[in-house]
């Protein structure tokens, strides 16, 4: 096999590979960790504190959406907690600016695809089981792929925690069919 | 027996037809017509850049983006692909009733001219994006016109003034932006020194603002208050007022619901006259075949939406409407109690039915107006006479309305169907009003004028010169939501509120008030017309409070019932609507033969063509021109869009040597002419020729602006009255071309028969009947030849749809409410030249009979979600799937867009986005947007999806209550905003459901039954209430 034969197939190969990549780009940011503009600690607040999930994140079982906390939320507390912190004293500068803060979007489902954060936690799936051990998270990183895959070997029961199993078929009726897996419970 | 494609066999025309060329036996043989319709494109569509940038359309040719696609890729490949940077931006303190993500929702009213709606806004985190009707508000009980549908994108129309303006009278629309402070200190200072004032306004419903205004205008030696709308009832007022006397002029109310029989001469009481959604609701719900079927006969220029679904429709030339009403009332009168009244029989004792048929020709016969007088006659009591409109609007309007009246009493449907005791306008205004001003203003009798929203400048003929009287007013302020074409000549212009960001209210009728409140904070530095006004006359109160007392003073007081204001009030704004005075009995009011003194002799007449102006369904009187869900809507009737145009009759045409999109030029008598294009309308009469108002605006915005041409030009005011009609016209071929973008030669099924009609006559004697006129609407036993294996519904749920064609009059609501709900694009018109249009509801309308005078159908065609859906078959990439629930699914992210999917869907529902459409909508506009729905970007396919969005959301709530979803708990958005609940959608597998009942029907049929698609839409036969089936077109049927 000649030279330019072989450099033309990895040519090829390279150019395939990356063309594979561009249309499908790595399809899960897991891991994915960004400075926030305050590092807000949830090792301090659910860990230690034991501040419930949803004192802050209130659409969490009303609403597709968990819902970032409005700056008031935080003001609730450190109006009188740690004032001497520069990063409150920054959080008290927007609150009094009226100017939200723009938080880094960690967790983020592809275009085209709708999640309902209601339906989930109302059915008792615990917060760790998608977002991980929150609790010991001094920087919040995302912990699962949040791939289609990911999401539908959980609703086919492949995945799917025994607890969650026991709540949504206590008898183990239909162990394969866990949740809907048709393309318009989360395409539309 | 019809053959299926008569393409491939020339013995057979279709039963129905879009397009006249179907008629002809050369249109299925001929081979490059054959060519032609085998393209995708009925026109050829763009494919170099070049030319596409000539069109002005921003977007890259398909080959330039793949060569871009291969060096870009080239490029990233040696790059790292890491998703972008997103940003999550709370609120800094969260309004309590708001939880992102969740819709809410405000009752409020929305006002039309005359009309006002009852509608509830779904708010999504602080804005309005989708409208439904409310359905506590007795009058629209939920349903809302195309116009309401679309008025909550006006809400966001990037055009709108977005603060006060001065400007420098010239007419030049830009103008310096002022602060609030140094605005109202001009106006106040300019307002201190002049003596008469006069207010010039649309008309005003709401008690509250017009107390308002006239508190305002008692501080001025000389105030008054104009009010002014370009289509108005005037005609039926004043001969309401005539023919009983006394009292305000009114427009009585009509129960449609009990009549058996209704005639319309021109009066288009399904959708632009009166209330007409409350109509269309009441009309239709006598419209099951059966017994109690009501039947509908219409004599009109302009085929109308009340002429399409009438049982038997005459066409006549503009005018003769009036004759027609003469010789009904000859033929009635003498079996009236009016028989010996002289007053009257001499006035109608000329027409006779042969001599007005003589005159007017065409199909109406001697016979054609006695049947119809008989029917009248058979049905004492219980029928309506209902005439008026622009279309009919001549010289002689006041003498049809007040034969009309007298037909109404000497039938003896005063008080059972037409209810003088519930009366809906207090005063309408009257273009006497406006032509005082005129002289007044000339006169230099007005210092300071104040115009609200009104803007006779585009809406009256030229020859009245407002313009030239309006630079004689030293003193011009207009608060307007633009600088249009009459606040142009103002010394300020104060931006006025979209209607979601104000406070009102508005008189429905004299039993009903609808509170209107804001759905949202202003979204630009714009203050309503009613705080304007406070602010001038140095009150410190807002409009809000103003409004709240004078509902304590009035409202309260008399309906309250004791309980304590706030509670009241608080119960009031959440319904939206209170009744301020139970229905009281119909009390007959007799008829004063002293008013046929005012009734004279008809003075349209002549053999040459004459005018007819009407309202086009989108665009009404033009005020909402820069709406661009209005402007691509498909005409009903002819299916143009964005543009108006001539409409005459084949015949006429023909004399004239035109054809379709033929420019033509019209010269009026009085000087005024304007050239259209042609549109060859079947069923219009041989001197008809009609042309839409509300086009040609040259100061609304970038989408209206220059859309048409404007014709209120034509028109004149006589005796206080509007003149639209019956002006003799000479017609010109100009030998130039203009593209009309009509929509009906798209999407076309080869003469597949896709709709289906039988008469009451066939119907009653076997039901069965509505099957079989068509032998390949039925296929019975497929299952065994089926080459598919079933599909597995046995889930709680299997959605499906019941559209029933007798209740559908084609109004064209379902298709805004769709595009608003599905955040559907708009394309415009080259695109839609290009039958590139995204709707994913269209409103096919058939022709059936000879062009001279076609019976019309209309069936809204939407995706069928096939159980075998041939789309699913083809889809190389399984974008397009089948769920348990019978839904078709469509993927947008798994799609590539190979269209394969759109080549092979036998009922052409699928819109694929040739560009990046969402783009079209500039600055504020994408706040209309669904955030519940995907918008779709470029290379993706498209379709109805049953409002998979509100199935998902009905779920979910039924699942909270730990429960399933029941029968109502769902509405897609068509079927939530159909006046005629011509659309029913519910679960198939729950036997009990509306659906599931509906779709057993007797009228049943699915669509190309034989191709083994298994639509889940079922559609209901319609049944035309009429003895024989009409003569057939050419060719034969059997």
């Amino acid at each position: 096999m000649s030279k330019g034969l072989i450099s033309l197939l990895v040519f090829i190969g390279l150019v395939g590979a990356g063309t594979l990549f561009y249309v499908f780009p790595t399809a899960s940011n897991q891991g994915y960790a960004p400075e926030q503009p305050i590092p807000f600690s949830h090792k301090l607040h659910a860990g230690q504190m034991k501040i419930d999930c949803k004192y802050c994140h209130v659409g969490v079982d009303k609403s597709p959406h968990a819902s970032i906390p409005s700056v008031n939320v935080c003001m609730n507390c450190h109006k009188v907690v740690k004032t001497d912190s520069l990063y409150i004293q920054k959080l008290t500068a927007h609150y009094n600016a009226g100017k939200p803060v723009e938080w880094i979007r960690i967790h983020e489902l592809p275009d085209h695809a709708h999640f309902n954060h209601k339906r989930h936690v109302t059915k008792g799936v615990k917060c760790e089981t998608c977002h991980g051990p929150i609790q010991e998270m001094d920087r919040v990183y995302q912990y699962s792929p949040l791939t289609m895959g990911w999401c539908l070997e959980c609703h086919r029961g492949q995945t799917t925690p025994d607890y969650v199993r026991k709540l949504v078929d206590p008898e183990n009726k239909h162990p394969d069919d866990i949740a809907p897996i048709s393309c318009a419970t989360c395409h539309y | 027996m019809q053959n299926q494609t008569p393409k491939e066999n020339t013995e057979g025309l279709p039963r129905h037809w879009m397009t006249m060329d179907e008629l002809s036996p050369q249109y299925w043989t001929d081979k490059s017509a054959q060519e032609k319709r085998g393209q995708e494109f009925f026109e050829k569509p763009i494919e170099s850049l070049e030319a596409l940038e000539k069109t002005g359309q921003a977007g890259i040719a398909r080959r330039d983006f793949l060569t871009l696609m291969g060096a870009s890729m080239a490029l990233t490949a040696t790059a790292c692909a890491r998703r972008p940077v997103n940003k999550i931006i709370p609120y800094v303190v969260k309004p309590e009733e708001i939880t992102p993500g969740i819709s809410y929702s405000y009752a409020s009213t929305f006002t039309d001219g005359f009309n006002s709606y009852g509608i509830l806004t779904t708010n999504r985190e602080g804005r309005p994006i989708k409208l439904e009707g409310n359905p506590d508000h007795p009058v629209n009980k939920g349903a809302l016109s195309v116009r309401a549908q679309a008025s909550v994108l006006s809400l966001y129309d990037p055009d709108r003034l977005k603060h006060p303006v001065k400007l420098d009278r010239s007419g030049s629309d830009t103008g310096l932006k002022v602060e609030y402070k140094d605005a109202d200190a001009a106006v106040m200072a300019a307002l201190k020194s002049a003596g008469s004032v006069r207010v010039l306004s649309t008309p005003i419903l709401g008690e509250t603002t017009r107390k308002l205004v006239k508190e305002f205008l008692g501080s001025f030696r000389d105030g008054e208050l104009v009010e002014y709308e370009p289509v108005s009832l005037e005609d039926v007022a004043e001969a309401q007022a005539l023919s009983f006397g006394g009292g305000h002029p009114t427009i009585p109310g009509y129960s449609f619901e009990d009549a058996d029989v209704v005639v319309s001469l021109g009066a288009d009481f399904l959708e632009t006259w009166g209330s007409s959604t409350e109509n269309a609701r009441n009309w239709a719900k006598r419209r099951k075949p059966g017994e109690r079927m009501s039947k509908l006969i219409s004599f009109e220029s302009m085929m109308s939406i009340t002429g399409a679904n009438s049982d038997e429709r005459y066409p006549v030339a503009p005018g003769d409407e009036y004759l027609v009403a003469l010789a009904i009332a000859h033929e009635v009168v003498g079996h009236t109690s009016f028989a010996g009244n002289s007053q009257i029989t001499n006035k109608l004792s000329d027409y006779t039915a042969e001599k007005v048929a003589s005159i007017i020709g065409g199909v109406v016969t001697a016979a054609s107006i006695k049947k119809t007088a008989q029917a009248l006659l058979n049905a004492k009591g219980k029928s309506i006479v209902v005439g008026g409109g622009l279309s009919s609007k001549t010289k002689d309007a006041l003498s049809l309305q007040i034969v009309i009246t007298f037909l109404n009493c000497a039938l003896g449907n005063e008080g059972p169907t037409v209810d003088g005791n519930l009366w809906r306008y207090k005063a309408g205004p009257q273009h006497s009003e406006i032509s005082k001003l005129i002289g007044e203003m000339n006169a230099g009798k007005v210092q300071a004028l104040i115009i609200h929203g009104a803007n006779p400048v585009y809406s009256l003929p030229d020859s009245l010169a407002f313009a030239a009287a309006l630079k004689k007013v030293p003193f011009v302020v207009s608060v307007s939501d633009r600088v249009d074409e009459t606040s142009r000549f103002s010394n300020f212009v104060f931006a006025a509120n979209h209607y979601l960001e104000n406070w009102g209210d508005a008189w429905t009728n004299n039993n009903v008030v609808s509170l209107q409140q804001p759905a949202m904070a202003p979204l630009f530095d714009t203050r309503s017309f009613e705080d304007s006004l406070l602010a001038w006359s140095c009150k410190k109160t807002s409009f809000y409070d103003f409004l709240r007392e004078n509902w304590k003073n009035t409202y309260f007081k008399s309906k309250g019932n004791g309980q304590n204001f706030e509670a009241y009030w608080e119960a009031t704004l959440q319904k939206g609507v209170v009744v301020v005075q139970d229905k009281a009995k119909p009390a007959p009011r007799s008829f004063r033969a002293a008013a046929f003194d005012r009734v004279g002799k008809p003075s349209v007449s002549g053999s040459g063509m004459r005018l007819a102006l009407y309202e086009s369904v989108g665009l009404g009187d033009g005020t909402m021109a820069n709406n661009a869900w209005l402007q691509e809507l498909p005409d009903p009737i002819t299916s143009v869009t964005w543009d108006n145009y001539i409409a005459m009759g084949p015949e006429a045409a023909k004399k004239l040597g035109v054809e379709l999109n033929d420019v033509v030029e019209l010269t009026l008598a009085s000087g005024f002419k304007f050239e259209l294009p042609v549109f060859v309308q079947p069923g219009l009469h041989v001197n008809t020729v009609a042309v839409a108002v509300g086009y040609g605006r040259t100061h609304v915005g970038r989408v209206g602006n220059g859309m048409g041409v404007n014709v209120f030009g034509a028109t004149e005011l006589s005796s206080g009255m509007r003149v639209a009609s019956g002006f003799s016209v000479t017609a010109r071929k100009t030998g130039r071309r203009y593209e009309l973008a009509a929509t009906q030669r798209h999407f076309q099924h080869e003469g597949r028969p896709l709709i289906n009609d039988v008469t009451l006559a066939e119907f009653k004697k076997n039901a069965g009947a509505a099957m079989h006129t068509n032998p390949h609407l039925k296929m019975e036993n497929i299952d065994s030849l089926s080459m598919w294996t079933k599909h597995d519904y046995s889930g709680p749920y299997r959605w499906g749809m019941a559209v029933d064609l007798n209740s559908c009059t084609g109004c064209g609501a379902c298709v805004i409410a769709c595009q608003a709900e599905n955040n559907t694009p708009v394309v415009g018109r080259d695109r839609v030249r290009e039958s590139r249009e995204m709707h994913w509801i269209r409103i096919d309308r058939y022709y059936s009979g000879s062009p001279e005078n076609p019976d019309v159908l209309f069936e809204p065609m939407m995706c069928q979600h096939c159980e075998n859906a041939p789309c699913e078959t083809v889809c190389p990439v399984i974008a397009t799937v089948h769920d348990k629930e019978g839904l078709n699914e469509m993927v947008y992210n798994r799609c590539v867009g190979t269209r394969y999917c759109a080549n092979n869907c036998p009922y052409k529902v699928r819109r694929f986005n040739f560009f990046d459409y969402w783009k079209n909508y500039s600055e504020t506009m994408n706040m209309v947007y669904n955030p519940d729905v995907t918008v779709r970007t470029r290379g993706v396919m498209e379709k109805c999806s049953f409002c998979v969005q509100r199935i998902v959301k009905a779920k979910d709530h039924a699942k909270d209550k730990g429960t399933t979803v029941r029968d109502g708990d769902l509405m897609t958005a068509c079927q939530q905003t159909c006046p005629t609940d011509a659309i029913v959608f519910g679960n198939i597998n729950d036997a009990n459901s509306r659906v599931s009942k509906i779709s057993k029907d007797a009228r049943s049929f699915r669509v190309l039954e034989i191709l083994n698609n298994k639509p889940s839409i079922a559609y209901l036969t319609k049944v035309r209430n009429k003895e024989s089936e009409g003569a057939p077109a050419h060719g034969h049927h059997s």
